[in-house]
């Protein structure tokens, strides 16, 4: 071959190939070593994470008894694809007790939805008790394709303390985008502890690899599981309430409307919180949270919480503070008096008869308006030092939110606050043009007016008093005591304090509290009676005992109640009764204060 | 005959039988892991799995290979064209008797074992073309002799593409092509080639998009209409007659510059113009024939009839093509997308390969075979598993076997005494190469969707034996070629 003219083009041929080959390679270098996307797309390919869902902590109360705990519910899931043509429809319905026409509308919207995978699991029915599964289970082997699925919601043993608690529910969009954690389909509280302690109760997801198939079907652990991640459990946490007292409060306030808040004053720890009306915790776990529309609905407003949300003017359970901020002003000394002149006084009329001359432990203990009214006149009216009526009403302003009035305890634990509202300067300015004097804000010296205070708030200043100067921030978790604020008040002299509590000590003694009285406990305490232009006036009553060295603070308000001496004083008394003895030896007053119906009459 | 077949063993090229082996290794290592199935290894080799089956076909072809290397190698030149005829018959009854497989009618079944007879017609059509063009008569020259060769190489082609619907086969049979130019076939037909996969594209890509405010005119037209008018001018100039070569050039170019200075502002019938241009410059080429008695111009005519009517009538052909085929030709075109089906496949391959990395995931590790996201992973896609398992390490490794294979047979192609001889080694060099290049090709994102498998790896028996009998001939030839006169 070698006379061949044609002999050079076999260099076209060794060329050519060398070529490809090349190019090949080249190809092949880029795909492999450069670019590193289809790892990660084959993988996304390739991997099915499953979530391993952490069981969700438990909620104790301060003695240990078990307030939130945890239940198994199942869940009925059906893999279409492997359900063959045997499938005996008729038997399977009445075994799991569904009808066959709810079977048939799951068929439909399998069969019309096309973009789902029929090879993973879809549910069939919801969350049912292993009693009502029990039947399914132990014929399953007859049903391929179809699979019982376990879940766990929560459970309370006591049907009590529902606003605190709070409940969970599936993460709405919104919190999704808020923080990487969520996905689809997670459970998150929604309100109370479960919400603002849900780092600590909903554990660490976990996350088991899968291999997956083309056609979505799982075919085992991907990797041997080299990959998965365990779920880590929830806490479990210890919150400050005393369920006897919890439970207590709750059957007095049934069938009214209103809230009680008790504090331990040494540490802020919240014992006893109960906004009325409330709900059961179960009504909203699991398929009965279709009952959330209907307490969304009701009248009544079940799911507002009245102890930390709704607004009251205080009434004469501001008075303590009154008394306190003008013996720390020196505008009253603990011998001053006033003179009363009982139901003639102007411009605010005594609503109670007692000797014409009060000083400050009598105004207390009769709850005398003029008393109040004449003290805040001549703090803003006397002019002894330079000072306008508008600074010296700041300084007022200045004492009502030292002692947590008008803002939320921002780093308490209760998320569910309102602000309450303390008037300012600026706000009278607003309304009277800056044309405003010492008459104009008098219902401000009794409670009334433009102050609005939250059920937290009183018990947190009942506390407040009862410390003699300072408080905690009021809170719901039992450990870490440490980092919970102390806030140091301005009055800090003890003797103020103690002239206000021996006033408060007579309230229960003599004055509008005195029906109340046990000798078991050491009471100290402040009725108020709001008025309420839409109705009936507020019954409101604030107190602590013992008066040495005191254990709980208490704030009741009752709305559309009448006198606070008649429905708040009682349901205050016999709560420190039970917390402090730990037993009510008045039983007669508390089944007549349980089954009276304020709401319907 | 006895110290002839003995002298075969000796002779024989064992480099060449090496590689073979390794190919067939690795082939069948691929297969193996694109079948396994974690829940089912323990029937891995039973002959109702395609592993047990494969294992089946390569021993059938070790014993096909022995039977070609003793059986006396003059039997091919002479009973070719016998072959061929036969081979063309059964061409033309498969689709009739056969059954259809993933749209294509090429299969004949045999109980469990079907066979695709025109991976033997590449064997078939190569000893035939090898025996007609090694003939002593033969010219590259001679009119009627490039016409027998076209029919001998096109005839299977034709029946393949269009009447067993097996358009990637068809396409093996260019190899012949490239074959032949080692014995002087003229590179004109390249050319042609080239130009007429230039005007099948232009003319299916752009046969849709119109120039704006031209009458209709299309810009394949445009486009086709400058390179004909360009040619034929640069013809002129050179070859034949500058006069005219200039009036033609010039004539182009003030065409085109006029028309589209003026449609900016008004709407001109761009088509008739441009038509009337190529009528006009097909007179020039009449008048010069008839001027000076020669009819040579007259290709030219040819030529832009040709030209013209191709991308008139290729877009309407187009459109009567098998739909899967007119679907990878669009897809790969860039006309439309379709990520479910054509698209589908090609990005899961290249998920495959460019997942492999540089060091592969290891054997049976492949996520993208195992869990079945690549189809046909082990056929035509089976070069990924390669690329998924074994990296960029494994599949430069496997593609420079490839290329020694390939290279070695250039070599004994180029060795052999025998005319006949030589013109088949290069076709069994390019068919490898054609088939390598194709199916790789496509698996890596450079070529179109054209399902040819890749040889001795990818799953399938006629398609092994049938590339077996290929190489095996050609080494029969190659042991004895000293026995032989030039």
């Amino acid at each position: 071959m070698n006379n061949d003219k044609n002999y050079r083009r076999k260099y076209v041929t060794y060329g050519f190939t060398v070529l490809i080959f090349v190019v090949f390679i080249i190809r092949l270098f880029y795909l492999q070593v450069i670019d590193k996307t289809y790892r990660e797309n084959a993988e996304s390919n390739a991997i099915y994470r499953q979530t391993i869902y952490p069981t969700r902590g438990l909620i104790y109360d301060r003695n240990g008894e078990l307030l939130v705990t945890n239940q198994s519910v199942y869940d009925i899931s059906v893999i279409v694809n492997e359900i063959d043509k045997n499938f005996d429809t008729l038997s399977f319905c009445n075994i799991s007790n569904i009808t066959i026409e709810d079977f048939r509308l799951f068929a439909q919207s399998v069969r019309k939805d096309r973009k789902r995978n029929n090879n993973i699991p879809h549910v069939l029915v919801a969350q049912l008790s292993s009693k009502d599964i029990a039947p399914l289970q132990e014929s399953l082997y007859r049903f391929p394709g179809i699979y019982i699925v376990k879940r766990t919601l929560r459970d309370y043993p006591y049907d009590c303390a529902c606003h605190i608690l709070g409940y969970i529910g599936e993460v709405s969009q919104n919190e999704i985008e808020k923080s990487d954690y969520y996905s689809l389909g997670d459970y998150i509280g929604k309100s109370g502890i479960e919400k603002s302690h849900e780092s600590l109760l909903r554990g660490e997801k976990g996350v088991e690899c899968l291999a997956r198939d083309s056609r979505g079907r799982i075919k085992g652990s991907y990797r041997n599981g080299e990959n998965d991640k365990n779920a880590t459990s929830g806490k479990d946490i210890m919150i400050s309430l005393d369920l006897q007292l919890q439970l207590l409060a709750e059957k007095l306030l049934a069938n009214k409307v209103g809230s009680v808040v008790a504090i331990e004053p040494s540490t802020g720890e919240v014992l006893a919180l109960v906004s009325s009306p409330n709900w059961s915790p179960k009504q909203l776990v699991g398929n009965s949270r279709a009952s959330y529309n209907q307490l969304q609905n009701d009248a009544n407003r079940p799911l507002l919480n009245r102890a930390t949300q709704a607004q009251y003017s205080p009434g004469s359970t501001i008075k303590p503070m009154m008394a306190l901020f003008g013996l720390n002003e020196g505008v009253i000394t603990p011998k001053t008096k006033y003179p009363c002149n009982g139901r003639a006084s102007t411009p605010i009329r005594c609503t109670h008869f007692h000797h014409a001359m009060p000083d400050v432990g009598d105004a207390l203990e009769q709850s005398c308006n003029p008393f109040f009214w004449q003290l805040f006149r001549d703090f803003l009216s006397k002019r002894k030092r330079d000072e306008s009526i508008r600074d010296k009403f700041t300084k007022w302003y200045n004492y009502a939110r030292d002692f947590g009035f008008g803002q939320i305890f921002a780093k308490a634990d209760i998320l569910e606050q309102a602000k309450g509202s303390v008037p300012s300067v600026e706000t009278y300015d607003k309304i009277y043009h800056k044309n405003w004097n010492a008459y104009t804000v008098k219902s401000l010296s009794i409670g009334q007016g433009e102050l609005l205070v939250t059920p937290l708030q009183l018990a947190n200043f009942s506390a407040t008093i009862a410390n003699e100067g300072f408080y905690i921030t009021p809170h719901l978790l039992k450990e870490n005591t440490m980092k919970w604020e102390k806030h140091q008040c301005l009055i800090s002299d003890t003797s103020y304090y103690h002239l206000v509590k021996n006033g408060m000590k007579r309230v229960m003694l003599y004055g509008t509290g005195k029906w109340y009285h046990t000798p078991l406990v050491d009471v100290c305490g402040k009725t108020g009676t709001v008025e309420n232009i839409h109705g009936k006036d507020h019954a409101v009553f604030i107190g602590f005992a013992p008066q040495n060295n005191p254990q709980i603070a208490i704030a009741v308000v009752i709305e559309n109640a009448g006198f606070g001496a008649t429905w708040a004083c009682p349901i205050a008394s016999l709560l420190m009764e039970q917390y402090l003895t730990k037993d009510v030896s008045r039983t007669w007053i508390v089944e007549r204060i349980a089954n009276t119906d304020l709401i319907n009459n | 005959m006895q110290q002839r077949s003995l002298s075969i063993w000796k002779t024989l090229d064992y480099p060449t039988i090496g590689l073979y082996l390794v190919l067939i290794v690795c082939g069948f290592l691929s297969i193996y892991s694109s079948n396994y199935d974690t829940e089912q290894t323990a029937e891995m080799f039973s002959l109702s799995n395609k592993v047990g089956k494969q294992l089946l076909w390569i021993g059938i072809s070790f014993v096909a290979a022995i039977a070609i290397l003793i059986t006396n190698e003059s039997i091919y030149d002479t009973s070719s064209y016998f072959l061929y005829a036969f081979t063309i018959v059964i061409l033309l009854i498969t689709p009739f008797v056969g059954s259809s497989v993933r749209g294509s009618d090429s299969w004949l079944s045999f109980g469990p074992i079907a066979i695709q007879p025109a991976e033997f017609a590449k064997f078939i059509t190569a000893i035939t073309l090898a025996s007609l063009v090694s003939s002593v008569k033969f010219s590259f020259k001679d009119t009627r002799d490039v016409f027998k060769m076209l029919i001998v190489i096109v005839l299977p082609m034709l029946i393949m593409a269009f009447w067993q619907r097996e358009l990637g086969t068809a396409i093996v049979f260019l190899a012949f092509f490239l074959a032949l130019y080692r014995f002087g076939m003229s590179y004109d037909i390249f050319l042609l080639g080239v130009y007429i996969a230039f005007l099948f594209i232009i003319s299916i890509k752009y046969s849709a998009v119109i120039v704006e405010n031209s009458g209709g005119a299309t810009v394949s037209l445009v486009v086709v209409c400058a390179i004909i008018d360009l040619l034929c001018g640069l013809y002129c100039l050179v070859k034949n007659n500058p006069i005219y070569g200039k009036l033609i050039v010039i004539s182009t170019f003030l065409v085109y510059l006029v028309s589209f200075i003026l449609k900016i502002w008004i709407a001109i019938p761009l088509r008739w113009i441009l038509l009337g241009l190529q009528g006009f410059i097909a007179i020039i080429f009449i008048v010069q024939s008839v001027k000076k008695w020669d009819f040579k111009p007259l290709i030219a005519i040819i030529f832009i009839v040709g030209s013209i009517a191709s991308i008139i009538f290729l877009p309407k052909a187009f459109e009567h093509l098998p739909r899967h085929q007119k679907n990878r030709i669009e897809v790969f075109l860039r006309m439309k997308e379709d990520p479910q089906g054509v698209e589908y496949n090609t990005r899961q391959s290249l998920i495959a390969i460019g997942s492999g990395q540089f060091k592969g995931k290891g054997f049976l590790e492949g996520t993208q075979t195992t869990l079945k996201y690549l189809p046909e992973s082990d056929t035509d896609y089976i070069f990924c598993t390669v690329g998924e398992q074994f990296g960029f390490v494994g599949s430069v490794f496997v593609l420079g076997i490839y290329l020694a294979f390939i290279l070695r047979l250039i070599k004994i192609a180029e060795r052999q005494r025998k005319k006949f001889e030589n013109i088949y080694g290069y076709c069994v060099v390019y068919i490898f190469i054609i088939h390598v290049a194709i199916n790789v090709g496509m698996v890596l994102g450079l070529l179109p969707v054209i399902g040819i498998p890749l040889p001795f790896f990818s799953y399938g028996g006629s398609s092994l034996l049938g590339s077996t009998i290929l190489l095996f001939v050609l080494l029969r030839f190659d042991a004895t070629r000293l026995t032989k006169l030039q």
